[in-house]
């Protein structure tokens, strides 16, 4: 891994962390936030392959002084990504929101939604490009919990199985849709 | 607007602009962007002062909110402060000037550079189009920096990449061309300048 990989991996990490937190915030969902605050590990080590590499790159005083603005971003990256571990404590306290301020919060332009892949649904066996491209709108998978797994950021090749939860982020309206696709009972 | 709805509606916004305020950090970061990074200060007002708005809200009708409720949006909030304060003093650390080391080196050089930012919409000439299909590049010098599609960002995308309704487009380029796509675009509502 190459220190523009690293970073970038830390800043898209730390951004997912986020968009986790919230999740588990208006869902009122602990198991997401566990996830959250397990991924803290994920990005101490993204944080320290920065670090190490940065370190070996600085030759001289003027490199040493060029490599400050990227030690400031990886610093700034996982302290973001920290504040997602707080408020996915704040979950796992079980401090809650009032259910009407979690539907208020929901109702978002844009939003994270939880969705089980029920029995029947036109998902179950599609990977995530295909029930992207039969849904006719647009969303991201961001995590998905197979069993007593969880998989953050899968992959769009993954096939979706029945029973599995997928966390989603998208807007209010291709939320809705995908609500109906994927809990949509056919029998 | 009952109290729930007043809450819930500041708090969307504060969570809104301080993920916005994250991305355009990073942006300004990798792209050695003042313009974006002046943005991300402009940002950081904005949430504070809805933030003022939420904190005074919760002095004054806490009680019908709940003591847990009241509890969890103060923390909620000021977790997004926080990170509207890092991405400003990532924007920050950027407009004080400064080489950045060369493994930054993702874009070319910009003098006077402007950056917009535009919502796909349905009748905006962006819609259903591919990213290299724009071919701003030959005429008024504009390039996709970023895409926010389908809800997440995507840094320097990819040619092939069609853009969809709700997007949200991170344009730089020279002012001349900026100021073109703007009279373009101006039929469509969500265009603001960075």
């Amino acid at each position: 891994m190459n220190v523009k990989d690293a970073l970038k991996g830390l800043l898209d990490l730390s951004s997912l962390m986020l968009d986790l937190a919230y999740a588990s915030v208006i869902h009122d969902n602990s198991e997401l936030a566990k996830q959250v605050v397990d991924l803290e590990a994920s990005i101490n080590e993204l944080r320290d392959a920065v670090l190490v590499h940065m370190s070996v790159a600085v030759r001289s005083m003027s490199d040493a002084e060029r490599s400050l603005s990227v030690f400031r971003a990886a610093d700034i990256a996982s302290m973001m990504a920290y504040e997602a571990v707080e408020v996915a404590r704040m979950v796992l306290r079980g401090l809650r929101l009032h259910p009407k301020l979690r539907e208020g919060l929901m109702e978002a332009e844009e939003s994270v939604d939880i969705i089980k892949v029920r029995d029947g649904s036109v998902f179950e066996g599609l990977t995530i490009e295909e029930a992207l491209m039969i849904s006719g709108v647009g969303f991201n998978v961001i995590a998905i919990k197979s069993g007593d797994r969880w998989i953050i950021n899968p992959d769009e090749s993954r096939r979706i199985m029945r029973d599995e939860i997928l966390v989603v982020r998208g807007t209010r309206e291709a939320l809705e849709r995908l609500r109906t696709l994927v809990e949509g009972d056919l029998g | 607007m009952s109290l729930f709805e007043k809450v819930s509606s500041l708090l969307r916004e504060i969570k809104d602009k301080s993920d916005v305020a994250a991305y355009l950090a990073y942006s300004s970061l990798l792209y050695e962007s003042k313009p974006i990074a002046r943005g991300v200060l402009r940002l950081e007002e904005e949430v504070d002062e809805l933030r003022l708005r939420l904190q005074k809200i919760l002095v004054e009708e806490g009680e019908e909110l709940g003591t847990e409720s009241a509890m969890a949006v103060m923390l909620l909030t000021e977790a997004m402060e926080r990170i509207t304060d890092l991405a400003r003093d990532l924007a920050l650390n950027v407009l004080k000037g400064g080489e950045a080391h060369p493994v930054l080196d993702l874009a070319e050089e910009e003098s006077e550079e402007q950056v917009l930012l535009v919502r796909v919409t349905e009748d905006s000439i962006f819609s259903g189009r591919r990213i290299g299909e724009l071919a701003f590049d030959d005429r008024i010098g504009v390039r996709a920096i970023a895409v926010k599609h389908r809800g997440v960002w995507i840094y320097d995308p990819d040619e092939e990449l069609r853009l969809e309704n709700g997007d949200l487009l991170l344009l730089s380029g020279y002012k001349a061309g900026i100021e073109v796509l703007e009279e373009a675009e101006e039929e469509v509502e969500e265009v603001e300048e960075v």
